[in-house]
């Protein structure tokens, strides 16, 4: 590529003027922080050092004078608490020192009360790890009045790491994310600013961001918010601008190497531009990426209200580390170049990381402490347009012989480990980074499914779409949330959630027994004209929970029974001219958090055809197995 | 040119010789397929309780929903990886009744004529222990080869990873690990060629057979050219038969699928021992060498050898 303006418009599509920007004329949220970041990038030393003007304004309704920030990139370190966390559940992960990573706050002036950087201070407040580094605090002299604005001017140095998660450099890609101080968040009368744990996302308030980025000449960028100009500067290098409002992050990626694919979808809001940013080796899959990310874009905008932003950046990153991720109006996704077009994982990354801009970049949870909000809540989403195109049961794996829904997927990562957490616990304080993952996206999945099938599809999207709309650029909570999902259905769940969301009962009901015998059996001599039949339906976990029953006999005739599961278990007791056929808890499937699929049924007569089938294959796998060894031989 | 030409009629007469020995063949498919029915017992008997009564297993018959499946065998009252073992067992069981029948089937290979049944349980249980430890060498060369090229691919696995060019580091992956699958190929005809030798000259010195064949084996291109080609025609044939088992066999039809695979691995069978037959018949093309080599200090060939009824030139 050759240098110059007109190349870079080439490479970068079109700019946007600050005319444009004003698609909002208002406001969308309350804009609480204000971000002006000018910071150079060196992609040979992989470091990166800025000057960061924040003006934060205290809405607080109280005088502050303690200021918390995260420095996230310090996560990268030895002894940091995430580094402790993460070798805890993965001891097998060798620790490279191109792992390392660092953010250092150089100067820290605060605007008419001088230089403070000698008064800061770094604080653990979650596990009191005296190595962590990501929180840093600061005492002002004199404390900010309700209503007033303080400004600070920080300088800072970064130091990337080799992509360990999320963020850093790989080969040639580099991905900016979480690499500037951010402020913590007041919430609910305190700071809100956590460290950074293995498990934890982020949270941060809202308002605007104007970066100006100077890297080489060769770097294909992406970001949040909208390129406003490019400027090459003699050194070979060019200093991008962006701008972006109401959000709460701001990420950045650059690569020479990226294969840039455009796209428009036209969403109530008015027009978006999907820019995709894909490795080389990977470049045949933009279109995946584009065709399901306009599709979720469609469905999201119809089901629960429009994307206000102008520009959705898809980024293919280098590595799966930094993969599957979600920033404002920037998400990264995740495939390899072999990428079978039956299998969704591409399509499936893209729904999620879209949703995330509903369930993260807007309705901005804390992700710290209620991670089920966005991850749990966007695993339902992503299950509902992922079902809504490729069909319920094939929308992960749409092979011909073979097919996997995603729905299973999570209900398969839940029935494993049900009951080591409950889904409202904060994100850190889980047993594990796989309890974490099986129940916060797992569970709240299958939870919500079931939830789906209490008060209705048409229901909870209309619940969904309340709470987008109501808590859109604010930080609700879960109690906000399931008064919303009681206030929209009219009803009370107070019942559900204590078990589904703060519990961690075990829902499992099973068909006991089921029989019939001749009704006068005692009688041998006479011809059987009736058959009394049992069924018995058994509540094997705590979790209690209203289910249906569909009991078919051989007339084709069937009955529907309701068990409220209050007891341990309920006999229907039938005299009828039929014999039973089969007995089915939940017939419809709508009851997500069951453990067992295989006990909800009972068929009078057994059929071998699934056993037969598998041992088929087992039988081929330990022939083939023999004759691999008998080649040593 | 001329390699070829030797090389095609080594494949043509090898196969006769495979046509020959084709009941003994039969037996061992037929153990193969007995072995692999086994080490399906365990697993049948916890599969049968959890799907007979359920119509979830539907899930698994009409078609095949891998997560029905994944559920299915991670119940603890299935457990798959618990019936690893058995497989295990089974499937070595295979292996050692492989190494019982090859000297009979090496024997047989040898001989103009059909041998009997006693002569030929003779040759194998004469020959058991030699093949024993002539697999025991073979495994620790194959070891060390695979290995070097272990190494070799993980060391390429992280120059590679630096330069972030996935494609071309799984081109290069995949010509690696092809000239791996050749040696190895290399190393099996050698080690078929000295078993072949061991039961043919009667040693009791097992590593002098295996040295002098890989003497025999080095300039054997004809023999490898043929063991490449029968190579290639396992592949093509699996796949094959794979894609018509995927496409063609209706999932249901447990007996259809039953057939489509276990032709296959029949197949596969009848191919490897292509093969051995194809070491068989060029051997005693170049026994004169071997004769010269060893009459020095072996004893004469038993009368009952099998060796002297081959044709010496063809
Ligand atoms: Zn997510």
């Amino acid at each position: 590529m050759t240098s110059g303006t007109v190349a870079l418009i080439l490479c970068c599509g079109s700019f946007a003027s600050f005319a444009q920007i004003g698609r909002n004329q208002a406001p969308l949220s309350t804009r609480i922080v204000h971000y002006d970041i000018e910071a150079t990038y060196d992609t040979t030393s992989h470091t990166l050092d800025a000057t960061e003007i924040l003006t934060y304004k205290n809405l607080t309704g109280e005088p502050l004078s303690t200021f918390p920030f995260h420095l996230y990139l310090n996560g990268f370190q030895r002894n940091s608490t995430f580094t402790r966390e993460s070798h805890r559940d993965f001891p097998e992960e060798e620790w490279k020192p191109s792992y390392e990573g660092a953010i250092e706050i150089r100067k820290f002036e605060v605007i008419g009360q001088g230089n403070l950087t000698s008064r800061l201070q770094f604080v653990s407040p979650d596990d009191h790890n005296p190595n962590d580094r990501t929180v840093v605090q600061v005492q002002l002299p004199r404390a900010i009045a309700p209503g007033e604005s303080v400004e600070f001017r920080i300088q800072f140095h970064d130091k990337f790491p080799e992509v360990v998660a999320r963020t850093g450099y790989k080969g040639t890609f580099t991905m900016g994310a979480q690499w500037f101080p951010k402020i913590g968040v007041w919430w609910h009368g305190a700071w809100n600013c956590h460290q950074f744990h293995e498990t934890t996302e982020f949270f941060a308030d809202f308002g605007v961001f104007d970066v100006k980025l100077t890297l080489p000449e060769n770097q294909i960028v992406g970001a949040t918010g909208l390129q406003i100009s490019s400027t090459n500067n003699p050194n070979g290098t060019k200093t991008l601008r962006f701008h972006a409002e109401d959000v709460h992050d701001f990420a950045w990626t650059a690569d020479p190497r990226y294969k840039v694919f455009e796209d428009t979808f036209i969403g109530t809001a008015g027009s978006v531009h999907i820019r995709t940013l894909m490795q080389p080796e990977n470049a045949e899959q933009g279109s995946r990426y584009n065709v399901i990310a306009r599709r979720a874009m469609e469905l999201f905008d119809r089901w629960y209200g429009p994307y206000p932003y102008q520009q959705l950046t898809i980024v293919d990153p280098a590595t799966f580390r930094a993969g599957g991720m979600e920033y404002p109006t920037l998400i990264t996704a995740d495939t390899e170049w072999f990428m079978p077009k039956s299998l969704l994982l591409p399509e499936i990354v893209v729904a999620h990381e879209f949703g995330h801009q509903y369930w993260y970049a807007m309705v901005a949870t804390n992700e710290f402490e209620e991670p089920w909000l966005d991850e749990g809540i966007n695993t339902y989403t992503e299950i509902k347009v992922m079902n809504a195109f490729y069909g319920a049961d094939r929308s992960l794996v749409n092979g011909k012989r073979v097919t996997w829904g995603d729905a299973e997927e999570q209900h398969f990562s839940y029935e494993r480990n049900p009951n080591f957490d409950p889904i409202a616990r904060y994100a850190y304080q889980f047993a594990s980074e796989r309890s974490y993952g099986e129940i916060t996206y797992g569970k709240t999945g299958c939870a919500l499914l079931t939830l789906e099938g209490l008060i209705g599809e048409e229901t909870l999207q209309r619940a969904l779409r309340a709470w987008f709309q109501r808590y859109r650029f604010t930080h609700p909570n879960g109690t906000d949330f399931l008064k919303t999902v009681e206030e929209v259905s009219g009803r009370d769940l107070e019942w559900y959630f204590k078990q589904a969301i703060y519990g961690t009962e075990v829902l499992d009901y099973e068909v006991s027994s089921s029989e019939s015998w001749p009704s006068k059996w005692y009688d041998a001599e006479s011809p059987t004209l009736s058959y009394h039949s049992e069924v018995v339906v058994h509540r094997k976990g705590d979790f209690v929970f209203p289910v249906e029953i569909e009991i078919k006999f051989d007339d084709g005739s069937h009955v529907r029974e309701h068990f409220d599961g209050r007891d341990r278990w309920v006999r229907f007791s039938y005299d009828e001219k039929a014999k039973l056929v089969s007995a089915e808890v939940d017939p419809e499937h709508k009851v997500w958090l069951d453990v067992d699929f295989f006990n909800n049924s009972r068929l009078e007569t057994g059929s071998g055809n699934a056993r037969r089938k598998l041992t088929n294959y087992w039988m081929m796998l330990w022939q083939f197995a023999a004759q691999v060894w008998g080649w040593l031989a | 040119m001329a390699g070829m030409m030797v090389s095609r009629s080594l494949v043509v007469d090898g196969g006769r010789r495979l046509l020959k020995a084709r009941r003994h063949i039969m037996v061992l498919y037929i153990a193969n397929l007995l072995l692999g029915w086994f080490a399906t017992f365990g697993l049948s008997s916890r599969i049968g309780p959890v799907t007979g009564l359920s119509l979830n297993s539907e899930r698994l018959v009409r078609g095949f929903d891998l997560g029905t499946f994944l559920e299915l065998v991670n119940k603890p009252e299935v457990a798959l990886y618990s019936q690893v073992p058995l497989g295990l067992a089974f499937s070595g069981m295979f292996v050692i009744f492989q190494l019982f029948l090859t000297g009979g089937i090496i024997t047989q290979y040898l001989a103009a004529e059909h041998i009997d049944r006693s002569r030929f349980y003779a040759a194998c249980g004469e020959s058991f222990w030699r093949m024993v430890r002539v697999a025991l060498i073979f495994v620790v060369i194959t070891a060390l080869v695979a290995g070097a090229f272990y190494a070799f691919r993980a060391a390429l696995d992280v120059a590679v990873e630096r330069s972030g060019h996935a494609r071309t580091a799984f081109s290069l992956k995949s010509a690696v690990l092809l000239i791996e699958a050749l040696a190895l190929l290399w190393i099996r005809m050698w080690f078929d060629v000295a078993q072949t030798d061991i039961v043919a000259s009667d040693a009791r010195r097992v590593r002098s057979g295996v040295a002098y064949s890989f003497k025999s084996v080095r300039s054997a291109v004809g023999l490898y050219a043929s063991y490449v080609l029968i190579g290639i025609l396992m592949l093509l044939g699996t796949a094959f038969a794979v894609f018509l088992w995927w496409t063609a066999a209706p999932p249901s039809h447990v007996i259809i699928s039953f057939l489509i695979l276990q032709s296959i691995l029949a197949f596969l069978i009848a191919l490897r021992w292509w093969q051995r037959a194809v070491a068989a018949d060029w051997y005693p093309r170049n026994l004169p060498v071997r004769a010269a080599i060893q009459s020095a200090f072996l004893k004469p060939l038993p009368p009952e050898s099998a060796v002297p009824e081959v044709p010496l030139s063809q």
